[in-house]
């Protein structure tokens, strides 16, 4: 992993321009405004985080939850982004759900060891 | 059922965006979905800034996406004040465009009008006339060269002898 001052933490610049690219096809975008294009995130992310944490805080809760992001997002004048990131948060649950209902599918096939066992050995009779 | 065409453009690595929030010293622990619900919220704001952004661009018909038009998008919405700080260094469009008397060189001054051009003729003249005042051929002489010059020299000098 390559060594990089803390202060320089941004977004991926690839991850920047794969989006540029996709949204401006025709224009060209000098370096240094996709430099500043990856300041303005580092910005953004900065400001819905210390909106949210303040609003953690009011709740008396330790850990930043989406809920307390998507009031930091509507108040600061980001509401209309509300929609689509409750659309994700969405996705994320149910994606873990799945996940998690698909381990215990594995472990609970409703039939027991023995019985499992008994048909095993019927199997290699079978061949034997 | 019909699925929606999920537009999964970029998305940003949430283990940086964590980084990036705790890096906050007042921001603690952050639960796992918040740095995916901020990174689709981070495209959101990038697709605005620039869509917004390129219709500046495109209503000053430029080829290229420059830091002066962002600069303008974001002194344009009170959403993006806290934005303010960063574009401190960027020169304003109006700037760039209007002042006719700089003579500061930036890369779309071929691109200006001739009106400013001969206007930037005028100012030299009017500053030889100045220092050579008796010397009217001289002046007569420099001021035919400046006016077959088809590009602006800003770092054009003129040194006068007097013999």
């Amino acid at each position: 992993m390559a060594e990089r001052e803390d202060d320089e933490l941004s977004i991926p610049r690839a991850a920047l321009n794969k989006m540029i690219k996709e949204l401006l096809p025709n224009i060209r975008v000098a370096n240094d405004s996709r430099d500043l294009v990856l300041n303005c995130c580092t910005e953004f992310i900065h400001l819905v985080s210390s909106e949210a944490n303040e609003i953690c805080v009011k709740q008396q809760k330790k850990t930043i939850s989406p809920e307390h992001v998507l009031i930091a997002l509507e108040n600061l004048g980001f509401g209309s982004y509300k929609a689509e990131a409750q659309a994700v948060l969405q996705q994320t649950k149910a994606f873990a759900l799945k996940k998690r209902k698909a381990s215990t599918k594995l472990e609970n096939l409703g039939i027991p060891e023995e019985e499992l066992f008994r048909q095993q050995q019927e199997l290699f009779a079978k061949v034997g | 059922m019909p699925s929606k065409k999920k537009r999964c453009n970029a998305r940003f690595p949430p283990a940086r965006i964590k980084k990036i929030m705790q890096k906050d010293e007042d921001v603690g622990k952050v639960a796992s979905p918040v740095p995916i619900i901020i990174s689709r919220a981070l495209e959101l704001f990038i697709e605005s800034l620039l869509s917004k952004t390129n219709e500046v661009t495109t209503a000053r018909k430029a080829k290229t996406l420059t830091t002066s038009h962002i600069k303008s998008i974001i002194l344009s919405e009170t959403t993006f004040d806290f934005l303010k700080d960063l574009v401190t260094d960027v020169p304003d469009i109006q700037q760039a465009e209007q002042n006719g008397d700089t003579v500061t060189a930036t890369t779309s001054d071929l691109t200006q009008p001739k009106q400013r051009r001969s206007e930037f003729t005028v100012n030299i003249c009017h500053m030889l006339q100045h220092i050579s005042s008796q010397d009217n051929i001289l002046y007569t002489i420099i001021h035919k060269l400046l006016a077959l010059n088809t590009t602006v020299f800003p770092n054009f000098m003129c040194e006068v002898e007097y013999t």
